[in-house]
């Protein structure tokens, strides 16, 4: 892997990508970020601005392309251009903690996550989503399958909806024929999109966080261990590493981790390690030296197994 | 009542098929009242006989049913295009053929600017450069760029709209550097003579999310086009190239009405010289709407149209370019390159987006480059036809230029009307003969013999600013049919002029639905004229865009171009 040098430390929003052809999903699963919000500043910005159901009492306030929630979340939309929405976003005095984008059905995701990369944003994970019971018939459609097919290529996390119509053969059949097509992305099954905001859009906590070292030393106090119906896995350890191991490390780690972030410890500094599903970066992090390497790793029970990643961790760091 | 003027020229043509050519035609307050002998105009009254145009040629003032007010961006920007350009101040900016041109047309003007006393940084920022016709070449870098100047920041907006090219200067003052990770940001892949490294920035940035990284050029590109100033000059290069009605195919008065003031105020200034219909487009490409909402706002905008700026319907934009490989064209796909065909509607959702708009009576232009899309969009308007039966919709598909016989076939019997982009033609004609789609569908593109065969009524246009306003270059290239190579594409589906013209003027009007009021030179419509120095239908038929245009006539008053400028 690849390590570019470091760049200029600004504040950078993780950026999301909703993607995924229509009928999939995307709105379900909008609404409910809308709904489950607990108080962090999510912007959504919406291609079917009408489509979206707020509940009168969550309105703060409205204007013509931005609609603010009582719960921090704000919803824009997009009849202004791409680069209008973000800008807005990025210059208000409340800044937002994350941005996620709803593409349109037949939006090139790939390009659009390109957004991710500039200035004050850092992309966070291409999201597809796909529906359970016509993804196939779409994928040879016509005049949309090559759209779909760019689509999936693009995922970094596969949502596999409406599973629930499905049989569990077909589901099964469907998982190995999404597969080839994903290139390897993670495959979550889901039923009205019903998945974990930390999956989705991480925890909103970053690793550079002064907090953050300390979250991951004492797990317990971590608000992601309560029940949930999914795992995550802690490592800690001062040793120093070398480039070797952590690329051996991070090709083995199996795709059952939907999202993972911390810091490798080289003797040439922190590496930051970001990553979600297929999509893993990793940068130079500014010296800290209270941090040795400390990694966080989640996924869905029972699917991902934590001794595994021990196991991992002990062959190769 | 003002006085009836007379005015006698050496030949009106009038594309009113029961009176074709004549030599006069009388004009009150705006209107024609009539062409014909003078004789058989004295009855009319009290007259002013004007011999102004006794030498010239009178034809319907052209119809442009495809062109953008960014063509009037393009002059207030230098302009490094392949091809001469007319300008609206009746100039001709030459085209760049080489490098060598480029970089010593680049130091002029970084020269010029600091003559004018600009700050050494201030930008210069330039369009029309298109990497595809120096294939033959190493790719632009910011390399020749910084041979310019080093400290005087140098972006070039390139003609697809789709790439920049900028020099280091540039990349600096918007902060793009090696560690950019957009992709789209133009890297050197190798060792280069130059002394750059594999990986340093090349200056190119691909595609809209890199192309935003410098601000600054993009910026000025952005607000030019929507300027005051580039009304004006589409108004202007209108008027030289014999233009009296043009469209503003993507108009922006729906998504954004706050410009509409400036579009009533320019538009209804008596020295305007053009009648604007625009076309807007409901929702960025793509995107959902409210298109209820969009039907009823360009309803509004229709109750207060004046006879200068018209609202006849709509515009989508279903796909992408040919020559960008963009377009979505059906089997068997491109000759050479990589499909990246884009699709910018929801073919499920299409019918929903069109309806309220065919409900209302509003025209949709649906803007097909390739030929999957074009079933989609016939498909599309059948389904509506059998909820809704408008009879006389002239739903247009616009650009159409891979249109098959089949296609042809199906339009004529559901009402859809084409509109051919003849311009390429000549502009791309060899690049889709030689990469795009080969030499059998090259030789069919834009087949307009086809379409008349057929019963397709069709216009021709040049989707200015992506090519030059010009109804006579129009013309020649769908009677032609040649290529800057010397090929001829497909003799089968050339025109003759006078089939050429009507698809100008009369025609272009009637996928307007404007045809009842311009369009042709007859009793009743506006006297809206185009004044030649020839005759088109007479002159040896590669002269066609040589013709020299006196101005316009626009409900009855002359607009002289800002000098004698060509067709081409």
């Amino acid at each position: 892997m690849n390590t570019p040098p470091s760049r200029a430390v600004t504040p950078q929003v993780p950026f999301t990508v909703l993607g995924g052809y229509l009928g999939a999903g995307k709105t379900t699963l909008l609404n409910r970020l809308l709904h489950d919000n607990k108080g962090r500043r999510i912007a959504l910005l919406i291609n079917d601005f009408g489509a979206i159901n707020i509940d009168a009492q969550l309105i703060e306030s409205r204007t013509d392309q931005q609609i603010n929630l009582t719960n921090g979340c704000v919803c824009c939309g997009l009849s202004d251009g791409f680069d209008e929405a973000i800008a807005q976003l990025l210059t208000s005095p409340t800044p937002p903690e994350h941005i996620v984008v709803e593409a349109s059905g037949v939006a090139d995701v790939h390009s659009l996550a390109q957004y991710g990369n500039t200035p004050g944003l850092t992309l966070d994970a291409v999201v597809v989503v796909a529906d359970a019971l016509n993804i196939r018939q779409k994928a040879t459609d016509k005049y949309v399958a090559n759209t779909v097919k760019r689509q999936l290529a693009a995922a970094d996390l596969l949502l596999l909806n409406k599973v629930d119509l499905v049989s569990t053969s077909q589901r099964s059949d469907l998982r190995q024929w999404l597969q080839t097509l994903c290139n390897g992305a993670p495959i979550i099954d889901t039923t009205f999109c019903a998945l974990p905001e930390a999956l989705l859009l991480g925890d909103g906590t970053r690793p550079n966080r002064s907090d953050s070292a300390k979250d991951a030393a004492h797990p317990q106090n971590h608000p992601l261990n309560h029940g949930e119906a999914y795992v995550t896995w802690h490592y800690q350890s001062s040793d120093r590493l070398t480039q070797l191991q952590i690329d051996q490390f991070l090709q083995d780690l199996p795709n059952t981790v939907l999202r993972g972030k911390g810091f490798f410890n080289t003797s040439k500094g922190l590496l930051e390690w970001h990553q979600v599903g297929k999509q893993q970066r990793l940068t130079p992090a500014e010296p800290r030296q209270e941090l040795g390497t400390t990694l966080v790793a989640i996924g869905l029970k029972p699917q991902l197994n934590p001794v595994e990643l021990d196991t991992l961790a002990s062959q190769h760091l | 009542m003002n006085r009836i003027k007379i005015y006698v020229a050496r030949a009106v043509i009038t594309m009113n098929p029961s009176n074709p050519q004549t030599t006069h035609v009388a004009v009150r307050d705006g209107l024609i009242l009539g062409a014909g002998s003078l004789a058989e105009l004295a009855p009319w009254g009290d007259y002013e006989l004007d011999t102004t145009f006794e030498n010239h040629v009178i034809v319907p003032g052209f119809v442009e049913a495809h062109a953008h007010v960014m063509e009037g961006a393009t002059a207030l920007m230098p302009y490094l295009g392949y091809f001469d350009r007319p300008l609206p101040d009746g100039s001709i900016a030459k085209g760049i053929k080489s490098y060598d041109e480029l970089t010593q047309r680049l130091r002029e003007l970084d020269a010029a600017l600091d003559a004018s006393g600009a700050a050494p940084n201030e930008p210069l920022i330039a369009r029309g450069f298109d990497p595809i016709y120096f294939d033959d070449q190493p790719r632009l870098t910011l390399t020749l760029l910084d041979e310019v100047s080093t400290t005087r920041p140098i972006y070039l907006y390139h003609a697809s709209g789709h790439l920049a090219t900028a020099n280091s200067a540039m990349l600096d003052l918007d902060g793009v550097s090696k560690d950019t990770q957009v992709e789209g940001v133009g890297r050197f892949t190798s060792d280069q003579a130059s002394g750059k490294l594999k990986g340093d920035l090349n200056g190119e940035l691909r595609e809209p999310p890199a192309m935003s990284l410098c601000k600054t050029g993009n910026r000025a590109v952005f607000l030019a086009n929507a300027s005051e100033p580039a009304l004006w000059n589409f108004g202007a290069s209108a008027r030289n190239a014999g233009i009296t009605t043009c469209t503003d195919l993507a108009g922006g008065l729906v998504l954004s009405p706050r410009s509409k003031d400036m579009w009533q105020r320019v538009t209804g200034d008596d020295s305007f010289p053009l009648r604007v219909a625009m076309y807007n487009i409901a929702a960025m490409p793509g995107l959902n709407a409210d298109f209820d909402d969009a039907a009823q706002k360009v309803l509004e905008l229709r109750a207060e149209e004046t006879d200068k700026l018209r609202f006849p319907g709509v515009k989508f934009i279903l796909d992408g370019s040919i020559q960008g490989w963009t377009a979505m064209i059906k089997a068997p796909g491109y000759i050479s390159g990589e499909d990246h065909g884009q699709l910018l509607t929801v073919p499920d959702q299409l019918i929903d987006w069109l309806r309220p708009f065919h409900k209302a009576g509003l025209n949709v232009h649906m803007h097909c480059n390739g030929s999957l899309t074009q079933d989609l969009a016939i498909e599309t308007v059948e389904a509506l036809l059998q909820e809704h039966a408008w009879l006389d919709h002239r739903h247009t598909i616009t650009h159409a230029q891979l249109t098959t016989q089949a296609q042809l076939r199906k339009m004529a019997r559901i009402g859809l009307c084409a509109n051919f982009f003849a311009n390429h033609l000549w502009y791309w004609g060899d690049q889709h003969y030689e990469h795009t789609v080969g030499p059998e569908r090259a030789n069919q593109l834009e087949p307009c013999a086809s379409a008349l065969r057929e019963r397709v009524p069709f216009a021709l246009h040049s989707d200015a600013g992506v090519t030059p306003l010009g109804q006579l270059h129009t013309m020649w290239c769908a009677v032609n049919r040649v290529t800057p190579k010397g090929r001829m594409l497909g003799k089968l589906e050339a025109l003759t002029p006078e089939q050429a013209l009507r698809a100008v003027t009369i025609d272009a009007a009637f996928v307007l639905h404007l045809d009842d009021e311009i369009g042709s030179i007859e009793a009743g419509k506006a006297a809206d004229f185009a004044i030649l120095e020839d005759n088109p239908l007479t002159v040896d038929p590669m002269s066609i865009r040589d013709i020299r245009v006196w101005g316009t006539v626009l409900g009855g008053q002359p607009h002289p171009a800002a000098r004698p400028a060509t067709g081409a």
